[in-house]
């Protein structure tokens, strides 16, 4: 007992030491972690949301079924929110744009076209402004 | 053993300093790979603790008394059972077993999200190990569990038993995996708004701890109120003990928060609100912690005493979580902001804002209580204490609020519902809440006890509004699906589980509320003193005390108690109703010579066994204090008898002090209880975390890549173009 | 009316009820709270009439019963004074001699040092860590 104490001691160091240090030895022998981290995290940011927003569609319409809700009413709050998450999939289209955009960049490929053109903005835009300015009262 | 075990302590305290450090390193400098290491840190610091809680338990398991905790909290006669929990019923293997429970749902959560909000989770992992510090240092330089003792003893105190109860056992890890789940949304809370991400995806990642959080939290505490009720003498399951209040507190903002975080995720609004429950749960789940260590309370559970290193450490950490949660929300109330308005007073957003407010001033009201003696201190310089009636007098009110509240959110539309939809949703459940009324008026004497009538009657309608909707829903999923009802009711179910789940949460409720105000308002109770073969009335049963009775318990060749009781028989209107035995059972001190042989008995602990006939409509329950004088005189006697006598004899002794009691009785005090529907305390309880277990459940991905597709097509029309969605 | 001046309004309306019942509820408790009181304390400063929350240890050899009401003694806790106490009511399993107990208590009118103990509210403190030995002093 008395030598084997010291003997684990030291092997469970080994393995803590070996476990914390992996990622930073990774780094140093010049193994990246995933390129446009950033981007694959707004990008599952923006995938929950949209669920999000599905599972509300879906709710809105159980309420209607289930008589809560008028259909004047129910009209107009799935109205608002289809655009809600009309803007949703347009926010994944534009990432998706960027991110191969910014892949074909890392290799050498020149871009083939601008990403998300202002022109085709205007049209969600308008109806972004309008859903979000909608007076509720 | 215990070396090693000391040496994983140590390693486990830098481990967690070093993951503080790494994580906001890798958090301030955007370097992941520290990040990463601080993950694996955490993964690490559950492999370490592990590894201690394992040696401690074969400690206890093996009678290894040169642990000292094992001597002082086990002895080689404690069933193996209770030799495994009596590993937590220390102060410091309770301590570890909160580290452990901590490091491992850390883990679980860093595991499950480690692509994901990458900016809130180095400060979020940073917050969880430091916790993880503060706990290892408590373990490596105040409290260890692998003290040794230099000269080994034969045998350990043994376990307390009056802590020898199933319920007892699970009591503890239920109400640490409580606070230690509800640590990780304050974290996350933490890095929400310290990298200044407020947006609801850090409420979604962390949602189902902080369900899972709530559900092991609200076990905990029902499990103490029933052994409170089922194996203490006084019949009581609940006393407003600091100690429950401890734990019912963060339970109260949790649910408020788990409320609130819908309209978050929904509406963006409320995100003040969402913080600061949050922040305030992850605290008081720590202050409950502390508070039954801690001496500062006088409760029934104020193990330690108060002015050592522990309490100075705890209220070090409340003190700096309370003020970095005020200045955290403070400073970020600018992205803090709602999105939208309140549109309407009659909107769920409106209902979830009063439920939030009935919820914490329910909170105040147990924290004023309970911290009273305090405040008064702080304020005349007199400590005064607050008893239960004061508290029932605040709560019961708000209890009321909160159960109309249950009844009425889940049929309100968001943002703005209109009032003839509403009366036409609630008048079927007002109706059954009148006629409940009404018949309770006429037909019991409920009328007596108005706050009991209001309760009852708010109850029912609570009731009938979670029927109506379980119905609905079912009926218009067989419209949709042209399924049989229960086909259509489980689908129904299956595809919502949150909400459905919540019903179920709030039928079980509303229930529960329904036993609390039946047995605490027309309860009947009597202490009453009776000879063999005498009779008493209590709530319209007859109680004859029919004869004594005595048994001893033999274990392993000792004696382990001795038992006196009583056999009562129950009646109710000439009709049998049962045979009740309750004893109390007398455990041996360990100290033999500083007692005499047969007194010795009479100085250990004590337990009731209290005996109930448990009922749909009512309890009956008895539990007996034997004579205490009788007992020490006749034992006294024996003993000087005894002082020279050998082994045999004094047990026999034992024996025949049984047999004299069976035929010498003297008088006992009985304790009798006619309780109202306390069984449906229990029932409501149980439909409760039933209810939650539907809502903690995950819907399998069929179903959700289902429901996706059918809302992604609508929307996808609107984008004028067809989009095949699988994923 | 416009929306933001009913919010307003509501938020005035919100605030003065909580303020409100805030201070009933501190007012109440300072009314309704019986102060804690070692059996020093009470023997000097004891008002007939009124609750007081004692709080010490169960004098060795004082306990006894007569019927159901059970009589001892309670004294401070690193100290020698001692008051007496009457209690009815379920004694609690861990009671015994040398224990740190809680029971409110209010004076007989009659002089003295027995104290009346209320019904139900005693108290014993569960032995430190578990133990099933009686901790000493």
């Amino acid at each position: 007992m008395d030598v084997l104490a010291p003997l684990l001691i030291i092997l469970v160091l080994g393995a803590v030491v070996w476990l914390i240090s992996a990622p930073l030895r990774a780094k140093a022998a010049g193994r990246e972690l995933p390129a446009n981290v950033r981007d694959a995290q707004r990008r599952r940011d923006l995938e929950i949301e949209r669920d999000q927003k599905y599972a509300e569609i879906r709710e809105l319409e159980m309420d209607l079924r289930t008589g809560k809700l008028s259909e004047a009413d129910y009209r107009e709050t799935d109205r608002a929110l289809r655009a809600e998450a009309v803007d949703i999939l347009h926010a994944l289209d534009e990432l998706g744009a960027a991110t191969a955009a910014q892949r074909e960049a890392d290799e050498g490929v020149p871009p083939v076209s601008d990403v998300a053109p202002a022109a085709d903005e205007s049209a969600p835009q308008a109806a972004v402004g309008r859903s979000r300015n909608t007076p509720d009262a | 053993m215990a070396t090693l075990g000391r040496a994983l302590l140590i390693l486990a305290f830098a481990v967690t300093i070093y993951a503080v450090v790494s994580a906001l390193y890798g958090g301030r400098k955007r370097k992941p790979e520290w990040v990463v290491s601080s993950r694996n840190a955490m993964y690490a610091l559950f492999g370490l603790l592990s590894i201690a809680f394992l040696i401690m338990e074969i400690a206890f398991l093996r009678d290894d008394f040169s642990f000292e905790t094992v001597a002082t909290h086990s002895s080689t006669t404690t069933p193996i059972l209770y030799k495994f929990a009596a590993a937590w019923s220390s102060q410091e293997g309770s301590l570890l077993l909160w580290a452990w429970l901590l490091s491992g749902f850390s883990s679980l959560v860093l595991f499950l999200n480690r692509r994901r909000l990458q900016e809130i989770t180095p400060y979020a992992t940073a917050v969880l190990a430091g916790f993880g510090t503060f706990f290892t240092m408590l373990l490596v330089f105040s409290n260890s569990p692998f003290e040794t003792l230099s000269i080994v003893p034969p045998d350990g105190t043994g376990l307390n038993p009056l802590l020898r109860h199933p319920a007892m056992m699970i009591h503890p890890p239920m109400l640490y995996s409580g606070y230690t789940l509800f640590t990780i949304p304050f974290a996350f809370a933490v890095g929400a708004l310290v990298a200044r991400r407020v947006d609801a995806e850090w409420i979604s990642v962390t949602r189902r701890f902080t369900l899972a959080a709530w559900f092991f939290l609200g076990i905990g505490i029902m499990l103490g109120a029933r052994w409170s009720y089922a194996e203490l003498g006084w019949g009581g399951y609940w006393a407003w003990d600091p100690v429950e209040n401890a734990s019912l507190m963060p339970w109260l903002t949790g649910t408020a928060f788990l409320h609130s975080m819908m309209i978050q995720e929904k509406r963006g609004m409320l995100k003040v609100w969402n913080s600061s429950l949050v922040l305030a749960t992850g605290t008081l789940a720590i202050v409950g912690t502390f508070l039954v260590r801690s001496g500062i309370l006088d409760s029934i559970h104020a193990f330690v005493d108060a002015g050592n290193y522990v309490a100075f450490a705890f209220t070090g950490l409340i003190c700096a979580m309370t003020l970095g949660s005020v200045y955290l929300v403070v400073s970020r109330r600018d992205i803090l902001r709602s999105e939208h308005r309140l549109d309407s007073l009659l909107s769920r957003e409106s209902m979830f804002l009063l439920n939030n407010i009935v919820l914490v001033a329910m909170c105040f009201v147990v924290f004023w209580g309970t911290f009273f003696p305090l405040i008064s201190e702080a304020i005349t310089g007199d400590k005064a204490a607050v008893g239960p009636p004061w508290f029932s007098k605040y709560i019961v009110p708000l209890a009321l609020v909160l159960i109309l509240l249950t009844g009425i959110g889940p049929v309100i539309p968001w943002r703005r519902a209109s009032w003839a939809n509403a009366r036409r949703m609630f008048a079927l459940p007002a109706v059954v809440a009148a006629i409940t009324f009404v018949v309770l008026l006429v037909v019991s004497d409920a009328g007596d006890k108005p706050w009991a009538l209001g309760l009852f009657t708010v109850a029912a309608f609570a009731l009938a509004v979670a029927a109506q909707e379980f119905w609905r829903g079912t009926r218009a999923r067989m419209a949709m699906s042209n399924e049989y009802p229960p086909v259509a009711f489980a689908s129904m179910v299956r595809r919502n589980r949150r909400r459905y789940g919540g019903y179920i949460i709030h039928i079980g409720v509303a229930v529960l509320f329904i036993g609390v105000a039946a047995s605490s308002a027309f309860q009947h109770v009597e202490d009453v003193r009776l000879d063999v073969g005498k009779t008493t009335e209590v709530g319209g049963y007859t109680f004859t005390y029919v004869k004594p009775t005595s048994t001893i318990s033999i274990r392993d060749g000792g004696v382990e108690k001795i038992n006196f009781g009583a056999r009562m028989r129950v009646s109710k209107d000439g009709h049998f109703v049962a045979n009740l035995d309750p004893a109390r059972g007398y455990y041996p001190s360990n100290a033999p010579f500083a007692f005499g042989p047969v007194g010795r008995f009479f100085e250990g602990e004590a337990t009731s066994e209290v005996r109930m006939d448990a009922g749909w409509t009512r309890d009956v329950w008895v539990s007996i204090a034997p004579d205490g004088q009788w007992i020490n005189k006749v034992s006294d006697g024996l003993d000087e008898k005894l002082a020279k006598a050998p082994v045999e004899q004094q047990l026999r002794a034992v024996g025949g002090l049984a047999a004299f009691y069976r035929s010498n009785p003297p008088a006992a005090t009985f304790r009798i209880l006619v309780s109202p529907l306390v069984m449906w305390v229990w029932i409501g309880a149980i439909i409760t975390f039933l209810g939650g277990a539907v809502a903690l459940w995950p819907a399998p991905d069929a179903a959700r890549r289902r429901a996706r597709a059918s809302a992604a097509a609508r929307v996808a029309q609107d984008l004028g173009r067809t989009k095949a969605k699988t994923t | 009316m416009d929306p933001s001046r009913k919010r307003m309004i509501r938020l005035v309306v919100a605030l003065t009820a909580a303020v409100f019942l805030a201070s009933a509820l501190v007012y109440t408790s300072f009314s309704a709270s019986s102060e804690a009181k070692t059996p020093s304390q009470l023997l000097t400063s004891a008002k007939s009439g009124e609750s007081y929350e004692l709080t010490g240890k169960v004098v060795k050899g004082s306990i006894v019963q007569h019927g159901s009401t059970t009589l001892f003694r309670v004294r401070d806790r690193d100290g020698k004074q001692s008051v007496a106490v009457s209690y009815t009511g379920a004694i609690p399993d861990p009671f015994r001699e040398g224990r740190e107990v809680i029971v409110n208590v209010s004076k007989r009118t009659a002089t003295g040092d027995t104290f009346v103990g209320e019904r139900d509210s005693l108290v014993t403190k569960c032995p430190s860590k578990f133990s099933a030995e009686p901790q000493s002093t």
